[in-house]
């Protein structure tokens, strides 16, 4: 099968910047590993996004201190519920153009899609909220890795959700 | 987005998708894909036999890259600090 290729779209500086990020990170020597344990038609689902996306009556993620450091993105999390529409949500990232999402939820977080599928019978469920982190995090990624991360972990786990896809956008 | 950065920290199954930043399911109000990369990103559940598994999705996006845009208005704050600093 054909390789994609991640920089299609990118351009040559885009390109340079990731690949050097790539070449002088750390590569995980040790990838996590759960063993799926029930069919997909059985599994309670549910989808993280990085687009920044939060609902309109929490806290939106945090532009403004983006533009004054520049080198930093907001590192805390929102609990998004199933069945929210674009008109309810807030989407705040400095790196995309989120007038698609504005229009589509399902370009970045595909609600209606996998309320689809759970109609079909393809899962067996879908978690009562979704997740979002801002995919932009600078050079320092401690507090999502400390801290955010477990904290989704164990909301998921409350829910008895069995399988997650993190989509980056 | 970038399935070589997707490896190097360590996630555990990757479906890699040749799509423009902020749409990585598809085009507005193209279900037909959003619904392929969600299903085909799901099937890796089954279809991943170890830690690491990559799968390359074969969908090709309906614009070519010059016609694509997905830059915000608005340089990234990061953008703006390595042209300050001459580094780019």
């Amino acid at each position: 099968m054909r390789e994609v290729d991640s920089f299609r779209f990118t351009g040559k500086m885009i390109k340079k910047f990731v690949l050097d990020m790539i070449e002088n990170g750390r590569e995980q020597k040790s990838i996590p590993w759960t063993p799926r344990s029930k069919k997909i038609s059985k599994s309670r689902v549910s989808l993280v996004t990085t687009a920044g996306i939060s609902m309109e009556t929490d806290t939106p993620f945090d532009m403004e201190t983006e533009r004054k450091k520049g080198d930093w993105g907001d590192p805390s999390w929102r609990l998004i519920k199933h069945g929210s529409k674009i008109e309810h949500l807030n989407v705040n990232h400095l790196h995309i153009d989120t007038t698609y999402i504005k229009k589509d939820l399902n370009v970045a977080l595909p609600i209606d899609i996998i309320e689809d599928f759970l109609q079909k019978g393809i899962v067996g469920s879908i978690s009562k909220f979704h997740y979002s982190i801002m995919g932009y995090q600078g050079s320092d990624t401690s507090h999502l890795i400390n801290f955010s991360g477990p904290e989704i972990a164990k909301s998921m786990k409350q829910d008895n959700v069995d399988l997650a896809i993190l989509a980056p956008v | 987005m970038i399935w070589e950065f997707q490896r190097i920290v360590g996630m555990p199954r990757i479906a890699a998708i040749e799509h423009p930043f902020g749409r990585p399911f598809g085009d507005v109000g193209d279900k037909d894909t959003q619904g392929k990369v969600l299903l085909s990103t799901l099937k890796l559940f089954e279809e991943a036999d170890r830690a690491g598994y990559i799968k390359h999705l074969d969908l090709i996006w309906h614009q070519q890259p010059k016609e694509t845009i997905w830059h915000p208005t608005e340089p990234a704050p990061i953008i703006l600090k390595l042209k300050k600093a001459g580094l780019i």
